[in-house]
């Protein structure tokens, strides 16, 4: 009996109601605060592309009674790598870890070797040290878009706004390299219809040569308007 | 001792009750919205965006067009960057660069004219717009070549710098008639200097100073005095002349029919340059004002 007693008395303890969602009144919701932001870092990415064919239509042609053409990209391929750079070495030159190096050298045949300092560490203006980046995501408050809504204000708005506060998602632009293979690809036309002068017509060839793009930060804030 | 065992699970007992039964059991749920409460609530369209700092390196190789006859244009050893030894930088509604007193972020939007009264009443556009966009960017091309159909031969006429480019403001509308594009572009547009170096003791070609707005206030010999006001524009799509597109089949000027892509580029502005020099020689400024192109059309046939 006792032990009857002794589970039954446990099972009360599970509850048996039913939760349901309450509605927050605003006074409560003011002492919310919550976390919100990630922070994505990419290193050793490797992505190979091919696109077979690219191409815009205009069904009614140039002029009244032409017909339909389009110009196109055919057969554009390429390899694509995404490294993180987290330091500079001895020559200041940017270094990523894992196992792909950075691509690019960074020196001009001219010049000195160029500056990969992106941060201000003494608040004089310049910069002085390297600071290794993620790609942050936030959505809080924009502060470029609400200092620039400020400004505007008492220019645009007469100083009426009841808030220059915006809003939106803020990305922060993460330390890393971007390395595209050589590529080329024909643009060609197509059009309709086989009695053409140039049937089978191609503009010429493009060739781009291997790209490196090093990104060293920086901001970017989107918010609905 | 067992009356208080008792007492102890029979006092759990009734805890126990008691905390199962003590949440209120409040069942929520989604409740429609009516037209009075909708009609309070607004809808946000188009975003702005704000870039701060942004800054990247950039280098080709190189770029090359080469025609179907093997003739081609290459450009070789491309960098682009601050012109000094740092990275291009970008600053879009931080500071403002086209002297409004405003501060503006890049806007894209979408929408339909609904003035009854505008010639292109009912047209939907999509509009991007830059008042307040901040560069600091330098072209360097180490080679410029060009090749002949004849020989293929490449022959290298030097290395070009073009920059550092300022983009004040600009602003670009895209919308379509029947299947082909309507678009007006407009932009102020400054470039410190082209430089052509031809060899290597230095000698150069050079355009220094070369300034595209809507019109120029000052003499246009005095680059001193030169302001620009408004934006150079091809298109004027609310004028109902905007710059297209076109695609297809037609029969050409020799009564062919041949594919050809054609675009036309309507355009108004001025174009100054502070001055040209030739291997040190200083031929003075340039100022074309008053441009109004009312017509131009560009066919490309291959």
């Amino acid at each position: 009996m006792k032990k009857l007693l002794v589970i039954a008395t446990i099972l009360m303890m599970v509850p048996c109601s039913a939760f349901a969602l309450e509605m927050l009144t605003e006074d409560v919701m003011d002492q919310v605060t919550g976390q919100a932001g990630v922070s994505i870092a990419v290193d050793d990415v490797v992505i190979y592309q091919n696109i077979t064919s690219l191409s815009y239509t205009d069904g009614d042609g140039v002029f009244t009674g032409d017909a339909a053409a389009s110009v196109g990209i055919a057969n554009l391929k390429m390899m694509v790598n995404i490294n993180a750079i987290t330091s500079l070495d001895a020559s200041g030159l940017p270094v990523s870890p894992g196992q792909s190096a950075i691509f690019g050298d960074y020196v001009d045949p001219a010049y000195a070797t160029f500056s990969f300092l992106n941060a201000d560490t003494d608040a004089d203006g310049l910069y002085d040290a390297f600071e290794a980046r993620p790609i942050k995501i936030d959505v809080g408050n924009c502060a470029t878009l609400t200092a620039g809504l400020t400004n505007n204000n008492a220019t645009l708005y007469g100083g009426l706004l009841p808030s220059t506060n915006v809003a939106g998602v803020v990305i922060g632009l993460p330390t890393v390299e971007i390395h595209q293979s050589a590529l080329e690809f024909d643009v060609v036309l197509t059009q309709t219809g086989s009695a053409n002068a140039n049937t089978g017509g191609t503009f010429g060839t493009i060739s781009i040569g291997e790209q490196t793009i090093a990104i060293l930060g920086g901001t970017l804030e989107i918010a609905p308007h | 001792m067992n009356a208080m065992r008792q007492l102890i699970i029979a006092a759990m007992t009734i805890a126990a009750l008691f905390i199962s039964w003590a949440g209120t059991p409040v069942t929520a749920e989604l409740c429609q919205l009516n037209d009075a409460a909708l009609d309070g609530i607004e809808g946000q369209a188009g975003i702005s965006v704000a870039v701060s700092e942004a800054s990247l390196y950039h280098h080709l190789d190189g770029f090359r067009y080469e025609g179907t006859d093997g003739g081609y244009l290459s450009l070789e050893g491309i960098t682009i960057y601050d012109g000094g030894n740092g990275p291009t930088t970008y600053n879009v509604g931080v500071v403002d660069t086209n002297g409004d007193g405003l501060i503006e972020p890049l806007t894209l939007d979408a929408f339909t004219v609904a003035d009854a009264a505008n010639p292109i009443f009912g047209k939907s556009l999509v509009r991007l717009a830059a008042p307040d966009w901040l560069q600091e960017k330098v072209y360097g091309i180490e080679a410029v070549k060009i090749a002949g159909y004849e020989t293929n031969l490449p022959h290298e006429i030097g290395a070009l710098v073009i920059g550092p480019i300022h983009l004040p403001s600009y602003e670009l509308y895209v919308g379509g008639h029947s299947d082909g594009l309507d678009f007006e572009l407009s932009a102020t547009l400054g470039i410190d200097q082209v430089r052509l170096t031809t060899n290597t003791a230095g000698d150069a070609l050079a355009f220094t100073g070369i300034y595209l707005n809507e019109a120029f206030e000052g003499a246009p010999e005095t680059p001193a005095t030169w302001v620009g006001q408004g934006e150079f524009r091809v298109g004027d799509i609310f004028a109902g002349t905007p710059a297209t597109f076109d695609l297809g089949s037609t029969t050409l000027a020799d009564g062919s029919v041949a594919a050809v892509m054609a675009m036309e580029l309507p355009m108004a502005g001025s174009l100054r340059m502070e001055k040209v020099t030739l291997n040190g020689v200083d031929f003075g400024p340039v100022a074309i004002d008053g441009i109004q192109v009312h017509a131009l059309e560009v066919v490309f046939v291959p």
